[in-house]
């Protein structure tokens, strides 16, 4: 009786260290992310520069890059809305690398060419890290969830379950080829 | 079976089936002939169970092996012809490398001569020396008879012409390839090919992309800068054991790449590791860590470690799994394995088929086309493995593969692949 006792304390004991392991797993996807997403904002003053000196007459657009950029700053780290205007920056990128598009002299020039390389590692390492998050997030799900974890997630410190990252609307909407190609 | 262009038979193909099927007929007769036979004569031999047993045995074997002969020729006579080796560019060789291959030949010339010198005594020395053996045991308790002599004698005469070729044949081989591969892999940009010298594998064995070995041997080795980077490749073949015992864990070519950017930590991909290699790093204080791969194919294939789980997931990109793995669909190509070392990409492709840049026999002429035209083709075999090697890296990175150094393109913002 007290080997069987012992036993289901000791899985629920591991149980719980591997929930605090994930949940702090989750933690530092998140951190990582973070510092990610700061490393973008070093590279933007760079972008933009570059960009400035051929695309005079865009001057509503960096200023609107700008001003998504100091709203994302000011943002909480790791907090929805940070999210949010994270992705309202990137969408910001992307539209002045749509433009960008039409001065051929700037897609030539040397630190256009440098920051726009410094800009898609960043990407990288920020897709690169959104991935870690999610399979964080997928592996502290199945701890919690799954029996007896539901039991230990609220002593654990995940009674909540962390949500997974999703691309912004704009990235998975369709693309409406008809429109692009008139 | 040759096809014609519409897809049917030709009359050639049609032909030969028709006499290998025949063949096939007539072999499995003989074979039955050939069991009945040897059935009768030992039954008649020794009378009784005994015999019909052992004629049976004997019977089978015999038929069988007179069937079995005559199955082989039927596939030989199916078989579709060998390819003729497109030799056109070996033809040009034969003119850009004349010079060349005229010092090379005479050289060739010369150490047939002492080959065949050498063989003049050596091989009628061995062949003494087998029948002072024989003479020696006919003394013993068990002395040999005139088969065994034979046998002896045949098995000195081998040895004695291994004594008198090997030595100038390897001497040959190593002669072409250093004289005659530089000239090739100059051909094909900035790469320079010289003998290897051994490639450090202590980091690839302690990420446990090769298992331990005990010899490692590495002849050809191309290095220089291609699209841009640098790269260094080398054959490599890795053995375990010794004596009888000997296996080899990996025969094929190591990969190295210096990328254009920067990647933190040390990420391996491995085909499998055991289930307390994660104990054992722990226990050893190794920082790596398992990193869990979206893809399920993937991950049912390999087994990916990394010191940095963003990096590794930087690295492996979709698009990255995805060519990794049709690398591995190549004709000669086993699974590949990766070493990912800050910026250097390391791939370890087994291989699968003949070796590569062997030159034409000492006995051949050295302006042979076959020979060239195969030792070019095989250093096309290995730049095309190493675009497919930098297309890996700039698939990761978002950025179209295309044959120029540097990614001018101006693309969207995010890869979206990568999400």
């Amino acid at each position: 009786m007290w080997v069987l006792i012992a036993v289901a304390v000791a899985v629920l004991y591991f149980w719980y260290a591997a929930i605090v392991t994930r949940r702090n797993r989750v933690a530092e996807a998140l951190a990582g992310i973070g510092v990610q997403l700061n490393l973008r904002h070093d590279l933007i003053p760079n972008l933009l520069a570059a960009a400035r000196r051929f695309m005079e007459h865009e001057t509503m657009l960096f200023e609107s890059v700008t001003a998504l950029r100091t709203a994302a700053t000011n943002q909480p780290a790791g907090t929805a809305a940070r999210f949010a205007a994270e992705n309202e920056l990137e969408a910001g990128l992307g539209r002045l690398m749509a433009v960008a598009e039409n001065y051929p002299a700037l897609k030539s020039d040397g630190s256009m060419i440098e920051a726009q390389r410094g800009m898609v590692e960043a990407e990288t390492n920020i897709a690169a890290a959104r991935r870690f998050y999610n399979s964080a997030v997928g592996d502290l799900r199945n701890a919690t969830q799954i029996f007896p974890g539901s039991l230990l997630a609220g002593l654990a410190g995940a009674a909540t379950p962390s949500p997974f990252f999703e691309a912004p609307a704009e990235a998975v909407a369709p693309v409406d080829a008809a429109r692009l190609l008139r | 079976m040759t096809d014609t262009p519409s897809g049917t038979p030709s009359g050639g193909a049609a032909d030969r089936r028709g006499l290998a099927r025949t063949v096939l007929l007539a072999a499995l007769g003989a074979g039955a002939l050939v069991f009945l036979m040897v059935l009768a004569a030992s039954v008649r031999q020794t009378p009784g169970v005994g015999g019909v047993l052992t004629g049976i045995v004997t019977g089978l074997f015999a038929g069988l092996l007179v069937a079995g002969a005559g199955a082989w020729g039927a596939m030989r006579l199916v078989a579709r012809p060998a390819a003729v080796p497109d030799t056109a560019i070996g033809g040009e060789l034969v003119q850009t490398l004349a010079q060349v291959l005229g010092e090379i030949e005479a050289m060739r010339i010369d150490m047939v001569r002492q080959a065949t010198a050498r063989a003049r005594w050596r091989i009628p020395l061995c062949v003494v020396g087998v029948l002072l053996l024989w003479l020696v045991g006919r003394l013993g308790d068990d002395p040999g008879d005139f088969v065994d002599l034979l046998q002896l004698l045949a098995f000195g005469a081998l040895v004695g012409w291994g004594w008198a070729e090997f030595a100038i044949r390897d001497q040959y081989r190593r002669l072409y390839r250093d004289r005659v591969l530089p000239l090739l892999a100059a051909r094909f940009g900035a790469i320079n090919y010289r003998q290897s010298t051994l490639p450090d594998l202590g980091k690839l064995t302690a990420e446990h992309v090769f298992g331990d070995c005990d010899s490692v041997v590495s002849e050809n080795e191309f290095v220089g800068t291609h699209r841009g980077l640098p790269i260094d490749i080398v054959d490599l073949t890795l053995t375990k054991g010794s004596g009888d015992d000997v296996r080899q864990i990996f025969t094929g070519l190591l990969v190295t790449v210096e990328l254009p950017r920067a990647l933190r930590g040390t990420t391996a991909v491995i085909a499998d590791g055991d289930m307390f290699s994660e104990a054992r790093d722990w226990m050893t204080g190794n920082s790596r860590a398992r990193v869990r791969i979206e893809d399920p194919e993937f991950e049912k294939a390999y087994q990916v470690y990394g010191t940095d789980q963003i990096a590794a997931r930087a690295l492996l990109t979709p698009a990255f799994i995805e060519r990794f793995r049709a690398l591995a669909a190549l004709s000669w190509a086993g699974q590949p394995l990766a070493l990912v070392a800050d910026n250097r990409l390391t791939l370890a492709i087994p291989r699968i088929g003949h070796s590569l840049f062997e030159p034409p026999s000492f006995r051949e002429p050295a302006a042979s086309r076959a020979a060239l035209a195969t030792l070019y083709n095989d250093i096309v075999e290995v730049f095309a493995t190493v675009d497919t090697v930098i297309d890996l890296d700039q698939a990761a990175r978002g950025v179209a593969a295309s044959h120029d150094a540097v990614p001018g393109a101006i693309a969207g913002s995010a890869p979206s692949s990568n999400r």
